[in-house]
C-alpha cells in the first residue's frame, strides 16, 4: 500500500512500515510494529488507543522528537530528520513559557524578538483561537481550556505544514473539552491545516476526524481504519454517529458480564 | 490557650462596642491578624520568660549570662549612642558589596558551567574541592594575599556568598525543564535565542533564591571576616565586646545580627515575588 | 499549663541542688608563653600532683591562648586557679567575676615593647604620629602604648590603633602592613632574633610589666591550703629557674613556642617572685585607672579589695 511519492502534495503525510522499540530496564519493548498509513494534505486523522499503545510515540516520531528504528515518514516528498516548524505542536501541557504573556508566547514563536507583539501576524492568530482579550495575561493567570488554546495559537503561527495534537483535552474538563472539539474544527475551516490528533477519547477521534485509525498495545500496531463520513457539523447522537462509536468501543470491551474487560 | 482566648475575648468587645456590619467584619480580620501575630510571637515570648527566669534563679552566674534586662540594657545604650547604627551600616556595607561580586561572577560562571558540559568538567572538581572550607579557615590566607584593610574582609565575604550562588545557579539552568526544550526545537529556535529566552527566564526563580541564599549566608560571615582587623562592624562589635568580658553587648550584638539577617531575607523575598511573579510557588498550609 | 508548671518546679529544684563542697580536683588555667616560667616547671616535674594527690585531689591543666578565652572559662565556673595578665584579669573583675589575685606570676618590663619592622625609618615614638599602630585591645600591652605615647604627649587620638590579634601583629610587621605594634614575649624575642623588628620603647621605667596568678573566691575561700601550697610552689619553681637556667629552659621550651637558646634570653628578663608587694598593688591600681579612663571597663574595680594578700602572708611567701 505504497503512496505515489511522485505526487505527493506538500501536506500529503506518508508513514510507512514503522517500528520502534524501547528498552525499559532490560526488556525491550516494541512499541510501534509496522506501521503505516497516510494523511492526505488538509485531511484530519485521529489515532485512538488505550495509554501504552504507541499512538503517542508515533506523533513524537512526526514531530521528529523521536526517530524510526525502521521504516519512512515523508511530508510531502522530504523524509522527516528532526522537529521543525513545518510540523506544530499541541501536548497535553500546554508548555506555555510561564514568563511570557499569551501574545509574548505566539511571538516568540514567529522568531525574533518576543516584544513584537503588534505584529499582525500574532494578533491574527491570538484572535482566532478566541484570546483577545487576555492577550497580556500570563500563563497561571488562565484557566486550561485558554492556556491550549494559546497553545495551540502559538503552534498555528508558523503555519505549518501539519498540526499534530497529543491528547490536547485530555487535561480539561468534560464540558471545556466539547467547547475546544468545536473551537478545533472552526480553525481549521479558516486555517485548512492537515491535522492528526490522538486521543484516547472515543467519541472526539469520531467527532474531529476524517478517519480514524484504532491502536492496540504490545506490540502497538494498528487493529482497524475507518472512515467517517458524516457530514459537519456533527452531533453526536445522531445513528451513524453511535454506530461507529460502538463499532470502536467493541474493538476494546466485549458486552455482556465483564464490560470493561479487554478483548484481548 | 489562655493567653489566645484572652486576646481574641478583647478583640470580640472591642469589635461589638462600635457599630454592626462592616465594624464586625473589621474587627474579625483584626482577630486573625492578632491570632496570627501571636502564633509568631509565642516562641520567643516562651523563650525570653525561660531565660529571664534562670538569671532570677540565678542558675547560671550573670558574669556568664547575663539576663534579659542587662542585655536589654546594653542594647539601648549602643543605640543611644548611635554606636549600633554605624556598626549595622558599616557592616551591611561590606556584606552588600561581597554578595553583590559573588552575585556578579557566581550568576556568570554558572550559566557558563550550567550550559556548557566542556566547562564543567573543567571547573567542577575545582569547585567541589573549594566549596567545602568554611570561609572562617580563609582568614589566614586572606590577610597574607590582601593585607589587614577592606580588601581581606570583602574577600571573606564573596567567598560566603559564592559558592551557594554558583552551585545553585548551575542546578537551575541544568533543571530547564524538558518540556521546554521539545518547545523550543520543535518552533527551531537558535541556541543563543534559546538560552537567552528560554533557559535564563525559566532558571530566574532558582537565581533569585539563590541570591538571598547567598546573602544570608554572606552575612553570617561578617562576624569572622570582621576577626581580621576591623574598627566597626557587628561583628567587630561582638569580639571587642568578648574580650572585655561583656557578653550582654556580645548578646546585644547577635541579636542585632539575627534581626537585620532576617529584614534582609524579608525584603529579597518580597523582591523575589515581584520578579518571578509568574511562578506559582507552594507556600504551605 | 501543668507542662509548664513542671518546668518551673524542676528548675527550682536544679536550683537548690547546686553542689557545694571540698574539692575533688583543682583545675588551673594557663597560657602558653614563657611570661609564666614556673608553672610549666610546676607542671612538666608534677610537684603539684605530689602534693595533692597526698590529699585524694587530682589536678587539671588547661592551656589557652590569651586573656579573653581564660576570662570566659573562669566565667563559666571551670577553673579555679589561673595565671594572666593583669588587664584580663581586672576586665573580668570590671565584669562580676569573683576572684581575687593571690598572687604575683612575673614582672618584666622588657616583656612588652612597641617595635617597628627593622626597615622602618621610625627612630622615636613622637614619630608615630598618624601612623598605624596595632595592639591587641584590652591586654597589658595596651597600658604600655598609653604610657610610651604619653611620654611624647601624644594620645590614641594622634595615631591610627589597629586592633589585631597578637599573632596577627606578628604578621603584619612582617608584612609591612603596620607601621608599629605592641608585643610581648616570646614573639618579641622571636621576631628580634629574626631581625624582623626594633625595639621602639619597652616597659622599663614606665610599666613593670604585671602578671597575675587568680584564684576565685569561691575555691579559695574554701580551701585555702591548696592556694598555700601552689604560692609556695611557685617560688619553688622561681628559685629552680634561678638555680638552673639551662635546664629550666629545657623543660619551659616544651610548652611554649621557643628554643631554649631563645628561652635563656626571655627567662632572663623577668622576675618571677609570687609574693604581692605594695608597689605590685600600686601598678595594678595604675592599669586599672587607665582602662577605665580608655572605656575597656565601665565599672570601677576596688583594687584593695580585688588583691588578697592573706594566703601568700600564709605561705611564707613574702
Amino acid at each position: 500500500m505504497s503512496s505515489v511519492r511522485g505526487g505527493a502534495r506538500a501536506g500529503d503525510l506518508s508513514i510507512e512500515s514503522v517500528h520502534k522499540t524501547f528498552t525499559i530496564g532490560r526488556r525491550a519493548v516494541s512499541a510501534l510494529c509496522d506501521i503505516t498509513l497516510q494523511v492526505e494534505e488538509g485531511g484530519f486523522l485521529s489515532i485512538v488507543g488505550a495509554s501504552g499503545c504507541g499512538k503517542s510515540t508515533l506523533l513524537r516520531i512526526v514531530a521528529g522528537l523521536e526517530r524510526a528504528d525502521r521504516g519512512t515518514v515523508l511530508l510531502g516528498s522530504q523524509p522527516i530528520r528532526g522537529p521543525g516548524r513545518d510540523r506544530g505542536m499541541v501536548f497535553q501541557d500546554h508548555r506555555l513559557f510561564p514568563w511570557l504573556t499569551v501574545e509574548q508566547n505566539v511571538a516568540f514563536a514567529l522568531g525574533g524578538d518576543p516584544s513584537r507583539v503588534s505584529s499582525a501576524v500574532v494578533q491574527q492568530r491570538v484572535e482566532l483561537v478566541g484570546l483577545a482579550a487576555f492577550r497580556g495575561a500570563y500563563p497561571h493567570q488562565l484557566s486550561g481550556g485558554m492556556a491550549q488554546r494559546a497553545a495551540i495559537a502559538r503552534a498555528l503561527v508558523n503555519r505549518p505544514r501539519v498540526l499534530l495534537l497529543d491528547e490536547p483535552f485530555g487535561a480539561l474538563d468534560a464540558l471545556t473539552r466539547i467547547q475546544m472539539q468545536q473551537e478545533i474544527l472552526r480553525i481549521r475551516e479558516v486555517e485548512r491545516t492537515t491535522m492528526v490528533l490522538v486521543t484516547h477519547d472515543i467519541e472526539e477521534a469520531i467527532f474531529l476526524g476524517d478517519r480514524v485509525v484504532v491502536m492496540s498495545s504490545s506490540p502497538g500496531t494498528i487493529r482497524r481504519t475507518l472512515e467517517v463520513d458524516l457530514p459537519r457539523p456533527r452531533s453526536r447522537s445522531r445513528h451513524e454517529f453511535m454506530r461507529l462509536r460502538r463499532s470502536i468501543y467493541a474493538e476494546f470491551f466485549t458486552e455482556g458480564d465483564e464490560p470493561f474487560a479487554y478483548a484481548i | 490557650m489562655l493567653s489566645s482566648t484572652i486576646v481574641t475575648r478583647w478583640l470580640q468587645a472591642f469589635g461589638s462596642s462600635r457599630a454592626e456590619g462592616n465594624a464586625s467584619k473589621r474587627a474579625h480580620f483584626a482577630l486573625a491578624a492578632g491570632r496570627r501575630a501571636l502564633h509568631y510571637a509565642s516562641l520567643p515570648i516562651a523563650a525570653l520568660c525561660l531565660w529571664q527566669l534562670t538569671s532570677v534563679l540565678d542558675l547560671v552566674p550573670a558574669v556568664a549570662m547575663p539576663s534579659p534586662a542587662q542585655v536589654a540594657r546594653a542594647f539601648l545604650e549602643l543605640v543611644r549612642t548611635g554606636e549600633l547604627l554605624r556598626h549595622v551600616a558599616m557592616s551591611l556595607a561590606r556584606v552588600l558589596e561581597g554578595t553583590a561580586a559573588a552575585a556578579a561572577l557566581g550568576i556568570g560562571l554558572g550559566i557558563g558551567v550550567g550550559l556548557s558540559r566542556r566547562l564543567e568538567r573543567a571547573t567542577d572538581l575545582m569547585l567541589e574541592l573549594l566549596r567545602p572550607i568554611p570561609p572562617i579557615a580563609w582568614i589566614p590566607l586572606a590577610i597574607l594575599w590582601f593585607g589587614i584593610g577592606e580588601l581581606s574582609k570583602l574577600f571573606i565575604i564573596f567567598l560566603g556568598a559564592f559558592f551557594p550562588i554558583v552551585m545553585n545557579v548551575i542546578s537551575g539552568i541544568r533543571q530547564t525543564e524538558h518540556k521546554f526544550v521539545e518547545v523550543a526545537r520543535i518552533l527551531e529556535v537558535p541556541r543563543a535565542r534559546f538560552i537567552r529566552h528560554v533557559i535564563v527566564p525559566g532558571a530566574l526563580p532558582v537565581i533569585m533564591s539563590s541570591l538571598r541564599l547567598g546573602l544570608g549566608i554572606a552575612w553570617m560571615c561578617v562576624v569572622a571576616a570582621e576577626l581580621i582587623a576591623a574598627s566597626s562592624g557587628v561583628g567587630y562589635l561582638i569580639m571587642d565586646a568578648r574580650q572585655l568580658s561583656r557578653p550582654d553587648v556580645v548578646l546585644a550584638g547577635m541579636i542585632t545580627i539575627g534581626v537585620v539577617g532576617k529584614a534582609m531575607d524579608v525584603a529579597l523575598k518580597r523582591l523575589e515575588r515581584r520578579v518571578v511573579e509568574w511562578k506559582v510557588i507552594y507556600q504551605g498550609e | 499549663m501543668k507542662t509548664a508548671i513542671g518546668i518551673i518546679l524542676g528548675l527550682l529544684v536544679v536550683a537548690a541542688c547546686k553542689q557545694e563542697g571540698e574539692a575533688k580536683v583543682m583545675r588551673v588555667a594557663l597560657q602558653p608563653f614563657p611570661l609564666y616560667g614556673p608553672i610549666f616547671i610546676i607542671r612538666q616535674k608534677g610537684w603539684l600532683e605530689d602534693e595533692l594527690n597526698r590529699k585524694s585531689i587530682t589536678v587539671k591543666w588547661t592551656f589557652f591562648q590569651a586573656g579573653p578565652p581564660e576570662n570566659e572559662s573562669f566565667a563559666a565556673g571551670e577553673q579555679d586557679v589561673g595565671v594572666m595578665g593583669d588587664s584580663p584579669a581586672i576586665i573580668a573583675r570590671a565584669a562580676g567575676q569573683n576572684t581575687r589575685v593571690v598572687g604575683i606570676s612575673a614582672t618584666g618590663p622588657r616583656m612588652l615593647a612597641v617595635v617597628v619592622p627593622r626597615s622602618s625609618d621610625i627612630r622615636s615614638p613622637a614619630e608615630l604620629k598618624g601612623k598605624r599602630v596595632a595592639v591587641v585591645k584590652g591586654s597589658y600591652a595596651h597600658h604600655l602604648l598609653a604610657l610610651v605615647l604619653e611620654g611624647v604627649h601624644l594620645g590614641f587620638g594622634d595615631v591610627q590603633v589597629i586592633n589585631l590579634t597578637h599573632a596577627d601583629i606578628g604578621t603584619a610587621l612582617q608584612k609591612g602592613d603596620i607601621d608599629a605594634g605592641t608585643i610581648w614575649e616570646p614573639l618579641l624575642t622571636k621576631l628580634e632574633m629574626e631581625g624582623t623588628i626594633r625595639v621602639l620603647q619597652d616597659g622599663t621605667g614606665i610599666k613593670k610589666g604585671t602578671l597575675v596568678i587568680l584564684a576565685t573566691q569561691a575555691f579559695a575561700s574554701r580551701n585555702p591550703e591548696l592556694i598555700q601550697i601552689f604560692l609556695r610552689l611557685y617560688r619553688r619553681g622561681q628559685q629552680f629557674i634561678q638555680a638552673h637556667p639551662e635546664e629550666a629552659a629545657a623543660i619551659i621550651s616544651r610548652d611554649v613556642n621557643l628554643s631554649p637558646n631563645q628561652l635563656l634570653k626571655v627567662l632572663a628578663k623577668s622576675d618571677f617572685d609570687p609574693a604581692l608587694h605594695a608597689d605590685d598593688v600600686e601598678e595594678l591600681k595604675k592599669s586599672e585607672s587607665f582602662m577605665r579612663s580608655a572605656g575597656i571597663t565601665r565599672a570601677a574595680v576596688d583594687i584593695d579589695a580585688f588583691v588578697d594578700n592573706r594566703y601568700a602572708l600564709a605561705a611564707g611567701v613574702r
